[in-house]
């Protein structure tokens, strides 16, 4: 089975390549559940694809061993001080650990200001001696650092992309409105997935307060401040997942087991036919045949 | 502890666990632990000192700490002149004014006398730039009160009696402080989006934030802070005759903010094109401002510019490595808690 793969790999690691040099192509990455327990070994076959209601041709499929980076996003603001800190940094290592020599990653750290180290690379020592000189301390900017990790992509064509973003609270001091990142996230083909220690009572209350944000919108009918689930919005706008982490305890297990769900997904590359060329486009996709679930993202802006 | 450009940490006020400033201030600790007459200390002119002090912070105090007493005194009465007959300009006095202050703060908090001297050297300069314009008068309110925030309840005080008990008084500034103190408090007002009535916060602001206009037209940081609440009270063409005034402001922030205000109006209603002028003109004010930079990669992504939106956001991200991100949103709410490390980011623009 191992074979199989590796062989089905290698032949399909130009497909992403191919189709994302296609201006009209369009890849969703894929994650099929049975349960909890990701599947593994589907093909073209076993998956159905539309898009704006409109059953496409999937023209490839990729697999884990396709190359990704990874940006490890981490709130470092006064309130993570002390163990908390400590759990987030062991659980950074761990997750750079888990990155392949052909995988790279980058490191934004933030508190109202953004640092960390974001140059992309596959040495892990150096992304290990940033996590290491992670300090806490000041506000939470999360829609600001969740809009530039979404736009700071690898550069490289091919890859998949991976955001892992920490925070124990909620954002308190961003410039930019939380609709700019759901926004990016929406036009976008990195999968976010959000790990938050902060208790729902704290996630529904800040979300509706103003705290030390500008206030400023981007659209006449913007609101002031959004009450939506920032989080949730954002993982599911990108096929991600939202973990709620009651402490910061198990947060190493929980990094690790993101980077092997990670790989266990499924790259789908489609060509849209009949449908506009322009707009909001919703994908939908299924497995066909066989029972489980499929988490994808949403939809994309064109 | 405040992280300082090379990873250092320092001692710095502690005004509040939001007081926001990750440039810290020269770390002096290490340099000023070593006897001055210890170190090799090349000769060089007081205002050669100054022109180093941005680039090389530690190494220009070092080498001002060197210079005999009265040469330095000479270099800031040379300084002080009109520029007509070889005085300086502002920006340069603003700069000498920080060469002294970063000394005197560190002195002053060891309890040592050389503190005394540096400060009044700095106050000397700051008084020097208001004799030259008026427009400057947000760097002293600013520079006097952290100078007396970091002088309150420290035994040091009492090495600067004389200074302490000649307090400068600012009534429109308390005026303007507790406008800001009730429009921070729509901050953390419950369900702004469910339409509780924070009018009453923002009106009270608005009022009071125009009477400080009134009495002093020059105080664009009032006119910033009023655009905002009227922004917020949805009187968006007062909110930008307002922008526009503050942009007129010689406090690099304050014109960055502005513009960054008038920008997301111009965004709001489409008009793009003015809106990205705005964005720009704000990071031009201040380089190392995340807002700005995050404002103009907001409208080139939204704009389907996603290649020139990647390079705002790197180029951002590699001054966040570096540590050289000084944000002017996240002082907006704490005039008067600016911290030195900002104000020489101010200056440094």
């Amino acid at each position: 089975m191992k074979a199989s793969l590796l062989v089905l790999a290698a032949a399909l690691l130009a497909s992403p390549q191919t189709y994302r040099g296609r201006a009209d192509a369009v890849t969703v990455d894929v994650l099929a559940l049975d349960g909890n327990r990701p599947i593994g070994g589907l093909s073209v076959a076993d998956f159905a694809l539309s898009d704006n209601g409109v059953p496409q041709r999937i023209e490839g499929l990729a697999v884990q061993e396709v190359p990704f980076s990874m940006t490890l996003v981490l709130d470092t603001s006064s309130s993570v001080q002390g163990a908390s800190l400590h759990d987030l940094q062991e659980a950074a290592h761990a997750a750079v650990a888990a990155l392949r020599p052909d995988d790279q990653g980058a490191l934004i750290t933030f508190s109202h200001l953004m640092g960390g180290r974001p140059a992309w690379t596959s040495d892990h020592p150096p992304l290990d001696a940033a996590i290491v000189r992670a300090e806490a301390d000041g506000m939470t900017s999360l829609y600001d650092v969740a809009f530039a990790a979404l736009v700071h992509g690898d550069p490289e064509l091919g890859r998949r992309r991976l955001i892992v973003l920490f925070t124990d609270g909620n954002d308190t001091s961003s410039w930019l409105p939380s609709r700019a990142a759901l926004d990016a996230a929406s036009r976008n083909d990195a999968v976010v997935y959000a790990v938050t220690t902060a208790t729902p009572e704290v996630r529904r209350l800040e979300t509706r307060m103003l705290m030390m944000r500008s206030g400023i919108r981007l659209a006449e009918n913007g609101a002031v401040v959004e009450s939506t689930p920032f989080l949730k919005d954002l993982v599911e706008r990108t096929g991600g997942t939202l973990m709620v982490e009651t402490s910061s305890n198990h947060l190493r297990q929980v990094f690790e087991h993101i980077v092997a769900e990670f790989r266990s997904r499924y790259v789908l590359n489609y060509i849209p036919s009949n449908v506009a060329s322009t707009g909001w486009h919703t994908i939908d996709v299924q497995l066909v045949g066989r029972k489980g679930t499929v988490k994808a993202r949403r939809g994309y802006q064109r | 502890m405040a992280r300082t450009g090379d990873g250092r940490t320092e001692e710095t006020v502690d005004t509040s666990d939001r007081m926001p400033n990750r440039l810290g201030v020269v770390s002096l600790t290490l340099m000023l632990a070593v006897p001055v007459s210890s170190r090799q200390q090349p000769a060089a002119p007081y205002q050669a000192i100054v022109a180093t002090f941005q680039q090389a912070p530690a190494i220009a105090i070092d080498r001002m700490l060197a210079l005999p007493a009265q040469a330095v005194d000479e270099g800031i009465t040379q300084a002080l002149r009109p520029q007509a007959s070889g005085g300086w300009p502002v920006h340069d006095l603003l700069t000498a004014a920080m060469l002294h202050t970063e000394p005197a703060v560190y002195f002053i908090d060891h309890q040592d006398r050389r503190g005394v001297d540096q400060l009044w050297r700095a106050q000397r300069l700051v008084d020097g730039v208001l004799a030259r314009s008026e427009a400057y008068r947000w760097f002293e309110r600013e520079w006097y009160a952290e100078i007396a925030q970091r002088l309150r309840n420290r035994p040091a005080r009492r090495l600067i009696i004389d200074w302490a008990t000649t307090p400068r008084s600012y009534p429109v500034w308390d005026s303007y402080l507790a406008a800001v103190g009730l429009e921070g408090q729509v901050g953390d007002t419950l369900d702004f989006s469910a339409g509780v009535n924070v009018v009453p916060l923002l009106g009270g602001a608005q009022i009071q934030l125009t009477k400080v206009l009134e009495r002093e037209p020059l105080f664009l940081d009032a006119a910033l802070h009023l655009g905002r609440v009227e922004m917020l009270l949805g009187h968006d063409d007062r909110a930008a005759q307002l922008f526009a005034r503050a942009s007129g402001s010689t406090r690099p922030s304050t014109i960055c903010l502005a513009r960054l205000f008038a920008g997301a109006l111009h965004e709001r209603t489409g008009r793009f094109a003015e809106a990205e002028a705005d964005y720009r003109r704000a990071l031009a004010a201040f380089p190392a401002s995340q807002s700005a930079a995050l404002s103009l990669a907001q409208l080139l992504y939204r704009t389907d510019r996603h290649t020139e939106a990647g390079e705002e956001i790197d180029r951002m991200l590699h001054r966040a490595a570096a540590n050289e991100l000084a944000e002017p949103w996240s002082i907006y709410m704490f005039p008067g808690h600016v911290g030195l490390a900002f104000l020489r980011a101010e200056i440094a623009q």
